[in-house]
């Protein structure tokens, strides 16, 4: 009877710790916000979210073939591109992004370092399209899915039929990208009341929360809106943000705010990838904002931290590591799929 | 009694399909008062120089018949992508009897449209009417060539759209008509003026310059008498 209530007990436990939108079969933690995506447009299935994934590893929708999604969003980088400042393409050729790390999408509603894509179910035309990315375009990409066979059989698990469209791919690439959502880090275990923070670690979280949280808001740690940061234009890119998308004078120098979960994984650093480690990001906020115009309110009065107190700010930030997320199987390379059918694209569609 | 329904329910159906009229709306392109052909080469006026138009696609969104001033039809099928190309007739099924004095539309998507995400049909990305660099959809989309563009290979792109205040470029276009038959004419030689060509010869993104194109091609859209 005691082990009876013991189970029980538990099951309610894991029941109050999770929402679970069973309607569109999308999971997430009770501690995060309702999501802003619309489900009810693109209800999550197992077919739907394994043929995005697939389309996800695959680089037949690049031109030549040799680059995948997961080429510059890779699963054990949290989906970023550790190492590389800018994103890399067809023909080794250089972009002029860091290319963000992919997780918590259902929460956000602008995408890109200058909030160019407005859903993320039409996210996935920039990388394909882009000349120095993907180098492709949508209606080749659906031609030689077309012709696949594998694909023929993804398809009509996931629709019922074999027929590919724009729209099927893109929503089913959006399936499993919204199925990466990153919620078990130490700090949600501790939100949770599965574990404590450190004497370091809580003193850190108090320093977050009086000089982070406004825009690297908790417990998604990003507000996910735009603002100048204070880094100084890079010459070599002459990148200024929203404002290249708006043609705002105001939005001169916005970036998209990413989120602080898994940066032990992500690096490099901003939009730029011009930082390499976390500490160079602490000594840029602590000392090296560039006043302007646009600055963020939030950084027009200098922030002061002593050695100790970054310290203690940088232990926090490493509670927000997702090792269960990095390394969740659901996400990698579809092996049991793509290797099995290594000959599934017709010659002379690529 | 199953075979009275049976016989019941599809005379419904019959009757409702010769109850029904059919109204076609078409676009023809013009240059000069002659029928535009895709590829073909057409002087430019006030210059030696000539044009050739090769693509022309656009949204007819939100089509409606109105009557002193009341809406009396809503066609059901709110966007359809006119593609001089391949498909330049849109066909409404109005009840019988049903008579109208005014046509309404709008050239372009509404802004809700371009924040929906993926979307099927006439509205599938495939359709190349979605910007991929950034989101929302294309309105318009011209492409052609001359000597007078200044532009690699002599090329006029302007894919005219974009959703956003201040520059939402959707364009309401209003007609009075009784036809059931109703030819629209579209006059090229007002859009791609010389002045136009030479200094403008390509609008890729939302902006002013999109916007006072495509104002330019709902100015250029004229009934047939």
């Amino acid at each position: 009877m005691k082990k009876q209530v013991l189970v029980l007990s538990a099951l309610l436990a894991m029941i109050s710790l999770f929402a679970f939108t069973a309607k569109y079969g999308f999971l997430y933690p009770a501690h995060f916000p309702k999501p802003v995506y619309h489900f009810n447009n693109n209800t999550l299935s197992k077919a739907k979210i394994e043929l995005g994934r697939v389309l996800f590893y695959d680089p037949m929708l690049s031109k030549d073939g040799s680059i995948s999604c997961a080429s510059c969003h890779s699963s054990y980088n949290a989906f970023a591109h550790t190492d590389h400042d800018l994103s890399h393409g067809i023909n080794d050729q250089i972009g002029f992004r860091n290319a963000p790390a992919l997780f918590n999408l259902a929460w956000q509603q602008q995408f890109m370092w200058d909030g160019a894509i407005n859903h993320l179910d039409m996210q996935a035309l920039a990388p394909i399209t882009h000349p120095k990315e993907m180098g492709e375009n949508i209606i080749d990409v659906v031609s030689k899915i077309q012709s696949s066979t594998l694909y023929k059989t993804l398809f009509k698990n996931a629709y019922n039929d074999t027929l590919v469209t724009g729209e099927r791919l893109l929503k089913a690439m959006s399936q499993f990208q919204l199925t990466l959502v990153s919620s078990e880090s130490k700090y949600d275990k501790v939100i949770k009341k599965q574990a404590s923070f450190t004497e370091q670690e809580q003193r850190g979280y108090t320093l977050f929360k009086q000089h982070c949280n406004s825009c690297h808001t908790e417990p998604l740690f990003s507000n996910y809106s735009f603002a100048n940061n204070g880094l100084p234009v890079d010459s070599t890119l002459n990148d200024f943000g929203k404002m290249n998308i708006t043609q705002k004078k105001e939005d001169s120098i916005l970036f998209k705010i990413p989120t602080l979960r898994n940066l032990s994984y992500t690096f490099p650093y901003m939009h730029d990838g011009r930082f390499k480690k976390l500490n160079e990001v602490l000594h840029h906020y602590t000392q090296g904002i560039k006043h302007s115009a646009t600055l963020a309110v939030q950084l027009k009065n200098s922030i002061y931290l002593s050695p100790y107190q970054k310290t203690d700010l940088m232990a926090f930030i490493l509670t927000l590591n997702d090792s269960a997320f990095v390394f969740n199987p659901n996400h990698k390379y579809p092996h049991h799929i793509l290797s099995a059918n290594p000959n599934k694209i017709p010659a002379n569609k690529l | 009694m199953r075979y009275v329904v049976a016989i019941f329910m599809l005379s419904l159906t019959f009757c409702s399909e010769v109850m029904a009229q059919q109204v076609q709306v078409s676009f023809t392109p013009k240059w000069n008062n002659e029928t535009l052909v895709l590829g073909k080469y057409y002087p430019i006026l006030n210059s030696n120089d000539s044009l050739r138009v090769d693509v022309v696609k656009f949204y007819i969104t939100n089509i409606s018949l109105w009557k002193q001033g009341k809406q009396i039809y809503n066609c059901p099928i709110k966007h359809q992508l006119i593609n001089i190309e391949t498909n330049n007739v849109i066909d409404l099924n109005i009840p019988h009897q049903m008579s109208y004095d005014t046509i309404q539309f709008f050239v372009g998507t509404d802004s809700l449209t371009n924040t929906l995400g993926a979307m099927s049909g006439d509205l599938d990305a495939m359709q190349g009417m979605y910007w991929a660099w950034q989101s929302g959809y294309i309105n318009v989309k011209i492409e052609g060539a001359s000597s007078i563009c200044n532009t690699r290979k002599n090329v006029f792109q302007y894919h005219l759209g974009g959703y956003l205040s201040p520059n939402q470029s959707r364009q309401q276009v209003i007609f009075a008509t009784t036809n059931h038959r109703i030819n629209i004419n579209i006059l090229f030689d007002e859009i791609l003026q010389l002045q136009t060509l030479q200094n403008v010869p390509e609008v890729m993104s939302p902006g002013n310059q999109a916007v006072i194109n495509i104002q330019r091609f709902k100015q250029a859209l004229k009934p047939t008498e």
